[in-house]
């Protein structure tokens, strides 16, 4: 666990500190009214003093007792079936640009079904097809329709 | 007032209405029974659909999800073992055993009164202390916002876990720093956009709030497939059901601690019913003649207590929404953001300017109580059924309506990329152990402090002094304080006084 806390503490600095990198580009006044610099250099300061008091502190705490290792957390969050869907579902989002809302949500909520059924049998494909034209119909009726919505 | 009041119902008393709430009500209870699925979910997914909505519908819609969906989660924690809502985790403790000795009926009966009367003691609070406070508010100044700003990120410690309240502190200044993106208004530059025209505009609440609670959320669901849950055969009576109604209302005592006990919980900014019923449990069982027998599913109060108190905090979060604009819970977070989609600003003014929308959130959520009563007696077969609903079925569906709601808001692809990685940021706090709602509040909050702390600055002629001496904003900013250092050294004391006794003992 100690070891995904500094991991944190190091992509919480790394981010603060790229924030802060855009502090330059920005003109000041004198007059706190109209300063565009204040509050941000306030929250990237302050946000960093915080960042760097949590890494001291981690490196210096012990490891409590019955925290999950780092190589459970880490095979946790990337098990197959969260990685499956989240693959399918960055795929479905750019490719509704390319082929439109209608056909790319079909295919998306077809595929994911099926991926995420435990073991897929005939009859599953028969339930995902039902549930994809359901979906399908109640978006369309309900926000074209109904309140005449644009889709994607 | 009474107008206003004449008005908000006329409004509500309305077929439409009254249909928008009758079905928020049934979808929030079933969206809530299942578990893993949230009240804050729930209102996220709903917000943008109602964008198109009057707000004399919309409102009331809200409302019904929001009393449902809460509701809802005491029938998995009962029947599943499993806390549909955070906010029902500890009527698993008793509920469950109490239903597997084949009193599933009389369980559920005793948590549904018991939430009716709870979340109707706290719409009593809303509708009375609500409007006191917004007068006192109107006399706030910048200082005092400001000074509301610091105290609500002061509790963001009570929103983490043991230990990890400065990782929580981090989440909020990384919600602070994404609130800086975009044009800045007052001296009209623009910021944090790394060249990107899109950020421009900054990021819209809603995109990242979906995000941050919809993508971890239903990534973690994919581990559940697959698994199934010990689901109790229950034998369904009506009249047993209604027969606890009696056996409730002789809990008085027990009724009312918890509700207050929700109450003021609501009424903090961060903490809401996922607390409210585990402090009224153990409240319960501290004042039980009886403390051994909890857990076991034998004492009616055990299973009332925490939904009582997590119903009495729904009204107690809305307090503090309507009349400061900060939110109370993660549910009234998303609750602002659907007043500001419709542009409504919460705050004191909105009793002054909008006060027939204060009622008809209001009495909007007296009558979903009242349904929410009504319906559970005929619903709760088919609650039993939306738990077993299969999750793959549920995950895909859920997250094209998460696409279709963020693309609605501005007609952009933008939008939905934005949710996106709102969507991964929230997973990797989510695998950092560290909590999403303060980057919410940094987000929504931000604009709001660097706003309050410019006036104040403006106003005092760039002098701090102001916020310290002026008497609300300096009782505010000295409980801030308080919150900040007391619980650590109090833990610290107990600590202590445990070992120095252990020490003793041996």
């Amino acid at each position: 666990m100690k070891t995904n806390d500094l991991l944190f503490s190091a992509f919480y600095i790394v981010v603060l500190l790229i924030a802060g990198t855009q502090l330059s580009k920005l003109s000041d006044t004198n007059s706190a009214m109209v300063s565009s610099k204040l509050f941000p250099t306030l929250v990237i300061g302050a946000g960093l003093a915080v960042g760097v008091i949590e890494t001291l502190r981690t490196l210096i705490a012990k490891t409590p007792d019955g925290a999950p290792s780092f190589s459970m957390v880490w095979s946790k969050a990337f098990a197959a079936r969260r990685m499956m869907l989240l693959g399918v579902f960055v795929v479905y989002l750019f490719t509704i640009t390319l082929v439109g809302f209608l056909v790319a949500t079909s295919v998306f909520c077809f595929v994911a079904i099926i991926l995420l059924t435990p073991k897929p049998r005939p009859s599953t494909f028969l339930g995902a097809a039902i549930v994809t034209a359901g979906t399908i119909g109640v978006i369309y009726e309900l926000l074209v329709v109904y309140l005449q919505a644009f889709l994607p | 007032m009474y107008d206003l009041v004449l008005q908000g119902a006329a409004s509500v008393f309305q077929p439409w209405p009254l249909i928008a709430i009758m079905v928020g009500v049934a979808g929030g209870l079933v969206i809530g029974s299942i578990p893993g699925l949230t009240s804050t979910m729930a209102i996220a997914l709903l917000v943008p659909i109602t964008y198109a909505m009057d707000i004399k519908i919309a409102l009331p819609l809200l409302m019904g999800v929001y009393c449902g969906a809460i509701s809802g989660g005491l029938v998995g924690a009962i029947l599943l073992n499993i806390p549909g809502t955070p906010a029902s985790a500890s009527t698993c403790l008793d509920g469950f055993p109490m239903a597997a000795k084949g009193q599933a009926t009389r369980a559920l009966g005793l948590a549904v009164y018991s939430s009716m009367i709870g979340g109707t003691i706290s719409g009593l609070a809303l509708m009375t202390i609500a409007p006191l406070l917004a007068k006192v508010a109107l006399s706030f100044g910048p200082w005092e916002y400001f000074s509301l700003v610091v105290f609500t990120f002061s509790c963001i410690s009570a929103m983490s876990v043991k230990g990890r309240a400065v990782k929580a502190f981090m989440a909020a200044f990384i919600g602070l720093a994404l609130a800086l993106v975009g044009l800045d208004e007052a001296s009209g530059q623009v910021r944090m956009t790394f060249g990107f025209t899109s950020l421009e505009a900054g990021f819209n609440e809603l995109p990242a709030l979906i995000g941050l609670y919809a993508i971890p959320q239903l990534l973690a669901d994919c581990d559940d497939i697959g698994k199934a849950g010990t689901l109790l055969k229950i034998d369904y009576n009506l009249r047993t059901f209604m027969g606890t109604f009696s056996e409730v209302m002789t809990r008085k005592r027990d009724l009312l601690r918890s509700s207050f006990i929700g109450i003021v919980i609501g009424i903090l900014p961060g903490v809401g019913p996922g607390l409210s019923n585990i402090v009224a449990y153990s409240q319960a069982k501290r004042a039980s003649k009886h403390p051994e027998k909890y857990g076991t599913g034998e004492l009616p109060e055990s299973v009332m207590s925490p939904e009582a108190a997590n119903n009495a905090s729904m009204g107690g979060a809305l307090i503090p929404m309507l009349t400061l604009g900060i939110p109370g819970d993660a549910s009234t977070l998303m609750m602002l953001g659907a007043f500001m989609l419709h542009g409504i600003d919460p705050g004191p003014l909105l009793f002054r300017d909008n006060g027939t929308i204060v009622w008809i959130a209001f009495i909007s959520f007296f009558v979903a109580f009242a349904f929410c009563t009504v319906i559970y007696h005929f619903f709760i077969p088919l609650t039993v059924k939306a738990i077993s609903v299969p999750r793959y079925y549920v995950i895909p569906i859920l997250l094209i309506l998460c696409v279709v709601g963020c693309y609605a808001l501005n007609n952009r692809m933008f939008d939905v990329y934005c949710f996106l990685g709102f969507g991964l940021l929230g997973y990797l706090l989510e695998i950092a152990r560290v909590p999403v709602l303060p980057v919410i509040l940094g987000l929504i909050l931000g604009p709001m402090a660097e706003k309050q702390l410019r006036l104040a600055l403006a106003f005092g002629q760039d002098s701090l002094t102001p916020f310290f001496t002026r008497p609300i904003s300096g009782t505010i900013l000295a409980v801030a304080i308080l919150s900040l250092i007391v619980p650590p050294l109090l833990a610290r004391y107990r600590s202590y006084r445990r070992r120095s006794l252990n020490e003793e003992i041996a």
